[in-house]
This record gives structure tokens, C-alpha cells and sequence, in this order.
């Protein structure tokens, strides 16, 4: 049996009219925090079974009261006075005929005053119709509302199976209510034959009760010592008197018991919530304090770069640049240190002195080699340029060197600084790229925190929407409540102690009373047919008693077994449970115990429990599917979250394998990027996972409340 | 006196068009409100890329309309980063059309060279105002400064 589509129509977040059609193996229904995937999951179950999930009150039947809380509040808004409307969601069905089933509401509008009040609205019809074709072909409708819900509970979804089928994430302790769970006992029940064996065991009971007593009569008439006889009788029947009495106030207190065991799961729970919450709250100021500072490195980092780039990196790639205009400085550097002493005679302009060059001109005579000249002769002439020189072009000479030797200062004041500005240049690219690295690193980290703080503060929106904002307010009177509550299943346990002694003191002195009895001899010493009758039964008695205590260790095994199988498949992903699921046969408790030490009880946390607990609602599911050679859809909101990523993950591909059809409403596999959550599209392709939809609130652009805003539908794979 | 003293008393000549479009809006003024996003700290920051990416890019162009001389004087280049002012006048030199011997009257004083640098900014600046004339946020991530310095050819 499968789903093929569901159709809303104004029920809770779905305005006006909205469905999906729905395709076998896993169906991914993803929203964020109050998209409206609980909405579309209570659409499914009220469809069925006109129940809700709410937070704070669990499981609310809607009917002629409380409709309010399945109609959409902004159809509700603009409803004009005497107004009809109607809520409706419809299912459609594959299984071995197609089948519909509608459940609407209609209620009117009586007046324009508080629409969320019930009191301004008057219930007009709730009509719940089953649908199908019949062997001939002909529409049959089941519209009797008794006759509709009878067919859904009795032909398409058993109501002892149901829960676990349509599980609603919150209610896991419930289901697997370990230690007292009836409704686990139920679900065996319904998956196996151990209910029909206590009901045989019951008449068997019953038989031997009244086939003793009409031999207790008969044998009174022929017995040997009636006086010994009666006595023995009278003290049968008084314990037999006594018996259900004690029997009763066992039945009682077991009750009492688990009902203080819930009491104190409950607290418990609260006060897990509660600690939960003060650890995340811790967490996310540690995160925030983390963010701050990465924000702050950000800050000085983007300032830092701001004049590393413009005092150092601006000049990168201008080695070329740089190389062009050093060449020409030392080109000049060169070209000066060759010329720099260079004059027109080729001698050093001060030697000799201008006065002796004067004395040489006057007497025709060079003082240097001692040899006469003639007047403008070579030498006279070169003597002559040299006084010129000496006195007048010398200065024009002076002039110019000087000229070129500042120049040159220039040069040197400049190329005295290009080792540090080439060593400069070539730090520049690593520089760039040990900073860029570093800047990488902070803002992955900022989007990381972004990214956890965003987990926790949708954690912490769960904890609120699922305590109030004083979360933490009750701890204390949580806490008294708590230890009230242990002192006082103590007791209750001792008592339960006290009457199941005395009720096996009682059952083992009636055993004995009945053996003196049957010893008294008999006048006629006749067999009576009653007591081998007895025989028979007693015999029957216990066949069934074994054969059921071994037909229910046989599907514990099976479950175990089922739920190990999908407990290796979703833990691939990490390698922290090397153990394997165990429940215990009398308590129901579940155990994590080692692979090779049937004894180990391992420390487990609330993942563990959640994905352990899972595994066997799935490992029920799928051996009813076996058992009654039937498949039932599996239908969950928020299974998964308290498990991790990869665990989630791999927890869908075991639905995906495993179910012909599995629906999951889930806030998994979203993402945060650029300040919002978006799916992580990444991950739906990693795993393949096909028929994925996105549950998205519409509506007003700001301030979105319940009677402005929508939840849409879109198929996104 | 030395090329860098002749320097840093003046101050270059930046086309009012470009002090507007470009020095304005990509540096902040000391404490100006709201100017986080800008990228540079002072204005002679966005004239040292521009010159350099004029250099990179042998983008000369002569000034010839409204200019003013009076945005910031070299010697802030100076004061806050010596080597840039340096570089930028080593490779002003490197554009001498000829060898200083034979033209010792580039180097007689700096009008030359801050002629060249004047120019090669303004073709500098006349890079980045086509990239944000097709795109005006072209420039407001920070990371694009980093991205189109790493794209220059060495």
C-alpha cells in the first residue's frame, strides 16, 4: 500500500488549496523551523484518524470542538459573518484497489468579533467518506462516518500498528515506551500469534478453575474423612477469595508504577530539555564571543589590507617598470664616472699654476722640460689654451662638471634605495598569498559560526516553542517534583515486592492444599472423568505457556536482529556504536551491548537511544509488512534530530531501501549561506535521493504572523 | 637638493573629474561616517594604484581640462610610504624618452618627472573610470583590488 497524493485545503499553515503527488520509496519533505512540515504531517494523521499532534498537548482529537485548530488562520480572518467554510484534506491510496479518503469540516462564520475564538463560529458538519471501486467496477462510497473510520482502522491501516507507521518525532518515548509500553505490547500482538496463545491460556485458566471446582464437589460426596476435606476446601476457597484481590491491587500498583514511570520519564525529559537548553545557551554566548572576535580580526584584517595594498602590493608586477629606470640611472652613473675628469687638454686643469703658465708665455720658455719656444708655435699655442683654461674656460668647465656631479648625486640618492625596493617587489606575492590565506581561514570560520549558531538557535527556538521562553524558570520545582516522584516509585516498587511474594506465598499454599486434598482417599476409588480432564488442560496450559514464551523470544530476536541490521546501515557514516541493540525480555529495556559480551549495558546518549529506538520502530514496521504479507507506508515528521548529518543521511537511504513508501517531513539538509537556510543540494545528490520537496512560508513581505502567511508546496527533484 | 626633497613640496595634478568619480568614492576622509566600505584610508592611496596601473598599462595621457593641484602633497606619499614614492619616480625615469647624459635637463629639477607621473595617472585614472562607467559597484567588494592585482602580467 502507497500514497499517491494528499490535497489540503485550508488546514492549519496551508491556505486555499495545496497538494503533491506522492511516488513510492522516499518521499523528502524539507522546511526550516515553522515552514509547516508538522502541519502537512497532522494533515496526513487527521485525514485518517481526526487526530492532531500539538507540542504542548500531544495527541488532540478535532471534531465539533476544538475544529478551530485544524482551520487556517488567515481563511479564518477573512471570512465575511455567515460565512461558510470548509477544511478538507484528501488522500489517495494505491493499494489493492485505489482508494480516496476525504475528511472535511465546514463551520460559519456567526459574527465579526475574535475569529480565534470558537464561541464567533458555529460547527456545521464534519464528514469523513472512504472511496473505492468494487470487484464490478461501480464507485463504492463508505459515508457513514462510524463505517468510515471502522474500514480505515480494520481494512486499510490497523489501529495497533498505526502509530508506528505515522510517527511523529516528538512521541518516540512514547512509542517506545520501554519498561511499560503497551502500546510495544500491542504492536507485538499485532505482528505475531502471542495474543491468541494468552487468550487460549485465559480459557484454559478458566476451564481448570471450573472443572476443580465440580471435581471439589463430586469428591466431597465421596470422601473418606469429610471433616479433613471440608477444612481443606474451606482453605482452597479462601485463597482462591483472597487471590484476585491481591491479583487486583498487583494489576494496580503495576499500573500506579508505570504511571509514575512516565510522571518521572516526563520530568525526566524536561529537566534533559532544560540542562539541554542551559548547554546550549552557554554554547551559543562561547560561539558568540568566538564571532565577535572573528568579526573584529575581520575588521583589522580588512584595514590592514586596505595599506599593505596600497604601501606595498600596488607594486606588483612592476619589476619590468622598475628595471627600465635603474638601467637609465646607472647608464648615467656610468657614462659620469668615465667623463667626470675629462677636460679639453687632457691634463688636470690646475697643474701647473696659472701664474707660471703666464711666466712660460712672457719668456718663450716651458718650465717643465726646460726647452725654448718660438710664439705661436704648437707649444706657445698649447701653453696659451692652457692659461685660457686655467683662468677663464676653466670656470666655464668647473661650472659644467658641477652640473653633472649633482646630477649624479641625484642618480646615487636614488639607486642607493633599489635593493630594498627589488626585495620589496619580489616579497610581494607571497605576502599576498599568506594573507589571502589567512583571510580564507577567518571567514570560513565566520561562516562556520554562522552556521552552528544558527543550528543552536533553531535547537533553542524548538526548546521555547516546545517549554515557553522561562524554559529555565521551573528547574528547582522540576527537580523536587523529580526526587518526590523516585521516593515514591520506591515505595510502590516495595509494595509491588510485598503482594507479588504474597501472591506466590498464596499460589504455592493453594498448590499444596490441593495436593492434601486429592490425597484424601476416596470411598469408591474411581478415576473421575473431571480429573482427566485436568490432565488434558494442564497440559494445554502449558504447551501454551512455552510456546509463547519461545514465539516471543523468537520476534524479540527477529526485531533485535531487523534493527541491528538498519542500526550498521545508518551508523556507516561513523564508527562510534560497535555495539548492537539488545531488549531485555522481561523489562523491555533497551540495551547497547558489545559485540562479544552479551553482559555489557554501554553508557548510550540521547542520539544513541533516538537512532536505537528507531531502528526498532523501523525493524516493527517492516516484520508486520512480513508477517501480514502487506506494506504500510512509513510517515514520520522529525525522526532525525538528534542524530547527526551523515547518521541522518544514511537513516533516509535505509527507508529509501527498505519501505515500498516512506514520507519524512524533516528541517535536515538545509544549509546556511548568505544569511539564510537554503537545501543543501550538494547532499540530496550525494545520496540520490529522489521525490524531494521544499515546504516554504509565503506571504506578507515583513512581519510574517499566522494570518498573513501561507506554507507552500514545491517539488524541487 | 635631492630629487625626493625637489618632490614632496609639490603636489600632483589630478583631473577634478577623477578626484570626483574615484579618489572621492573610493576613500574614506578621517572619521567620515558610513565610509567602512570604501577601500582606501587616504586619498594619495587610489593616485599611487591608478599611476602605477597608467605605468602598467603605458597609458599616457597629457591633462588638459579643469585639474587640481591641491588634493594631497607628495610629501604624504612620502611620510606614510617612501618606497611607493621612490618606485613611482624610478619608474617615471624608466620613461625618459632619452638617456639622462644626453638630456641632463631631465634630471635639472623634477618637473619632468612629475609631468610623467601626473600623466601616467591620469591614463591610470581613465582605466578604472571605464570599468565603472559599465560597472559603478565594480569596485565595492574588496576583493577585486586583490583579484585585478594578481591578474597583471609581470
Amino acid at each position: 500500500m502507497y500514497l499517491t497524493k494528499i490535497v489540503v485545503e485550508n488546514f492549519q499553515s496551508y491556505y486555499d488549496s495545496s497538494s503533491i503527488n506522492l511516488e513510492k520509496n522516499l518521499n523528502l519533505l524539507l522546511g526550516t523551523i515553522g515552514a509547516g512540515k508538522s502541519k502537512l504531517f497532522n494533515a496526513f494523521y487527521w485525514n485518517f484518524f481526526g487526530e492532531i499532534y500539538k507540542t504542548e498537548n500531544g495527541w488532540c482529537t478535532v471534531g465539533s470542538s476544538n475544529f478551530l485548530a485544524v482551520f487556517n488562520k488567515k481563511v479564518l480572518k477573512e471570512t465575511q459573518e455567515n460565512e461558510n467554510i470548509k477544511v478538507k484534506v484528501v488522500l489517495s491510496i494505491k493499494s489493492d484497489k485505489d482508494y480516496t479518503v476525504s475528511r472535511y469540516i465546514e463551520i460559519k462564520k456567526l459574527n465579526d468579533n475574535d475569529f480565534n475564538s470558537e464561541k464567533n463560529w458555529k460547527f456545521i458538519n464534519e464528514e469523513l467518506v472512504v472511496s473505492f471501486d468494487n470487484s464490478e467496477g461501480n464507485r463504492i462510497n463508505i459515508d457513514n462516518h462510524y463505517d468510515a473510520r471502522d474500514y480505515i482502522v480494520k481494512k486499510l491501516l490497523p489501529k495497533e500498528i498505526s502509530k508506528y507507521i505515522w510517527f511523529q518525532g516528538e512521541t518516540l518515548n512514547e512509542l517506545i515506551d520501554i519498561g511499560n509500553g503497551k502500546s510495544f505490547k500491542d504492536a507485538i500482538n499485532f505482528i505475531s500469534y502471542i495474543g491468541y496463545y494468552d487468550k487460549n491460556i485465559e480459557i484454559a485458566n478458566e476451564l481448570i478453575d471450573k472443572i476443580e471446582k465440580t471435581l471439589r464437589k463430586e469428591k466431597k460426596r465421596d470422601t473418606t474423612n469429610e471433616q479433613e476435606f471440608n477444612k481443606i476446601s474451606y482453605a482452597i476457597e479462601d485463597l482462591e477469595r483472597k487471590l484476585p484481590s491481591y491479583q487486583e491491587s498487583l494489576q494496580n500498583t503495576t499500573i500506579e508504577l508505570q504511571q509514575i514511570d512516565k510522571v518521572i520519564d516526563d520530568i525526566d525529559k524536561r529537566l534533559d530539555d532544560i540542562n539541554e537548553f542551559i548547554e546550549l545557551k552557554n554554547k551559543k554566548e562561547k560561539l558568540d564571543r568566538e564571532r565577535k572576535y572573528i568579526l573584529e580580526e575581520i575588521e583589522k584584517f580588512d584595514k590592514n589590507i586596505s595599506n599593505l595594498f596600497s604601501k606595498h602590493w600596488i607594486l606588483y608586477a612592476t619589476e619590468a617598470l622598475l628595471a627600465d629606470g635603474f638601467e637609465k640611472l646607472h647608464s648615467y652613473q656610468k657614462w659620469y664616472e668615465e667623463n667626470q675628469n675629462n677636460n679639453p687638454t687632457g691634463l688636470p686643469y690646475n697643474i701647473p699654476d696659472p701664474k707660471y703658465l703666464k711666466e712660460m708665455l712672457d719668456n718663450l720658455k716651458c718650465y717643465i722640460c726646460g726647452e725654448k719656444f718660438e710664439k705661436d708655435s704648437k707649444a706657445f699655442l698649447n701653453i696659451e689654451n692652457r692659461y685660457k683654461i686655467a683662468t677663464g674656460e676653466l670656470e666655464e668647465f668647473k661650472q659644467k662638471n658641477k652640473e653633472q656631479l649633482n646630477i649624479n648625486n641625484k642618480v646615487i640618492e636614488i639607486l642607493s634605495n633599489q635593493s630594498t625596493i627589488k626585495s620589496k617587489v619580489n616579497s610581494i606575492k607571497p605576502d599576498i598569498k599568506s594573507n589571502l590565506t589567512k583571510n580564507a581561514g577567518l571567514n570560513n570560520r565566520k561562516s562556520e559560526l554562522l552556521e552552528e549558531i544558527s543550528k543552536i538557535n533553531d535547537e533553542i527556538t524548538i526548546l521555547q516553542e516546545k517549554h515557553g521562553n522561562k524554559i529555565t524558570a521551573n528547574f528547582l520545582l522540576e527537580k523536587n517534583k523529580y526526587n518526590y516522584n523516585i521516593k515514591e516509585r520506591d515505595i510502590i516498587k516495595t509494595k509491588i515486592k510485598n503482594l507479588s511474594e504474597t501472591i506466590y506465598r498464596l499460589n504455592q499454599e493453594l498448590k499444596r492444599k490441593k495436593e492434601e486434598l486429592n490425597k484424601i482417599p476416596t470411598k469408591s476409588n474411581v478415576e473421575y472423568k473431571e480429573e482427566k480432564m485436568l490432565t488434558y488442560l494442564y497440559f494445554i496450559q502449558n504447551s501454551y505457556e512455552k510456546t509463547k514464551e519461545s514465539e516471543f523470544n523468537k520476534l524479540i530476536s527477529k526485531i533485535e536482529d531487523k534493527a541491528n541490521d538498519i542500526l550498521i546501515k545508518t551508523t556507516k557514516a561513523n564508527k562510534v556504536i560497535n555495539g548492537k541493540i539488545y531488549i531485555d525480555r522481561d523489562s523491555y529495556i533497551i540495551k547497547l551491548i558489545d559485540l562479544d559480551n552479551l553482559n555489557g549495558n554501554r553508557d548510550i546518549n540521547v542520539g544513541h537511544l533516538t537512532l536505537m529506538k528507531m531502528c526498532i520502530i523501523n525493524a516493527i514496521v517492516l516484520i508486520s509488512n512480513d508477517y501480514k504479507n502487506k506494506s504500510y507506508p512509513f510517515i514520520s515528521d522529525a525522526p532525525t534530530s538528534d542524530l547527526d548529518d551523515g547518521t541522518t543521511k544514511l537513516y533516509y537511504k535505509v527507508l529509501d531501501e527498505e519501505f515500498e513508501q516512506s514520507i519524512i517531513m524533516t528541517k535536515d539538509l538545509f544549509t546556511y549561506k548568505d544569511g539564510k537556510n537554503v537545501v543543501n543540494k550538494d547532499a540530496l545528490k550525494d545520496f540520490n535521493f529522489k521525490n524531494v520537496y521544499v515546504i516554504e512560508k509565503d506571504g506578507a513581505s515583513i512581519n510574517l504572523t499566522e494570518s498573513n502567511s501561507f506554507s507552500c508546496l514545491k517539488k524541487i527533484i | 637638493m635631492s630629487i625626493i626633497n625637489e618632490i614632496i613640496s609639490g603636489s600632483p595634478k589630478i583631473r577634478k573629474v577623477y578626484k570626483e568619480q574615484i579618489i572621492e568614492k573610493l576613500s574614506r576622509k578621517q572619521a567620515e561616517e558610513g565610509g567602512d566600505r570604501k577601500f582606501f584610508n587616504q586619498y594619495w592611496q587610489p593616485f599611487a594604484w591608478a599611476t602605477i596601473i597608467g605605468f602598467l598599462n603605458d597609458r599616457r595621457i597629457p591633462i588638459t581640462d579643469t585639474y587640481d593641484s591641491d588634493v594631497f602633497k607628495y610629501r604624504v606619499i612620502n611620510n606614510q610610504s617612501p618606497d611607493i614614492l621612490e618606485s613611482l619616480i624610478v619608474m617615471a625615469i624608466g620613461k625618459f624618452k632619452k638617456d639622462i647624459q644626453d638630456d641632463k635637463s631631465l634630471l635639472y629639477d623634477t618637473n619632468e618627472i612629475t609631468k610623467i607621473i601626473d600623466e601616467y595617472a591620469n591614463g591610470g585614472f581613465e582605466i578604472i573610470s571605464r570599468k565603472l562607467a559599465k560597472d559603478p559597484d565594480y569596485f565595492y567588494e574588496h576583493n577585486i583590488f586583490i583579484e585585478d592585482l594578481l591578474e597583471r602580467k609581470p
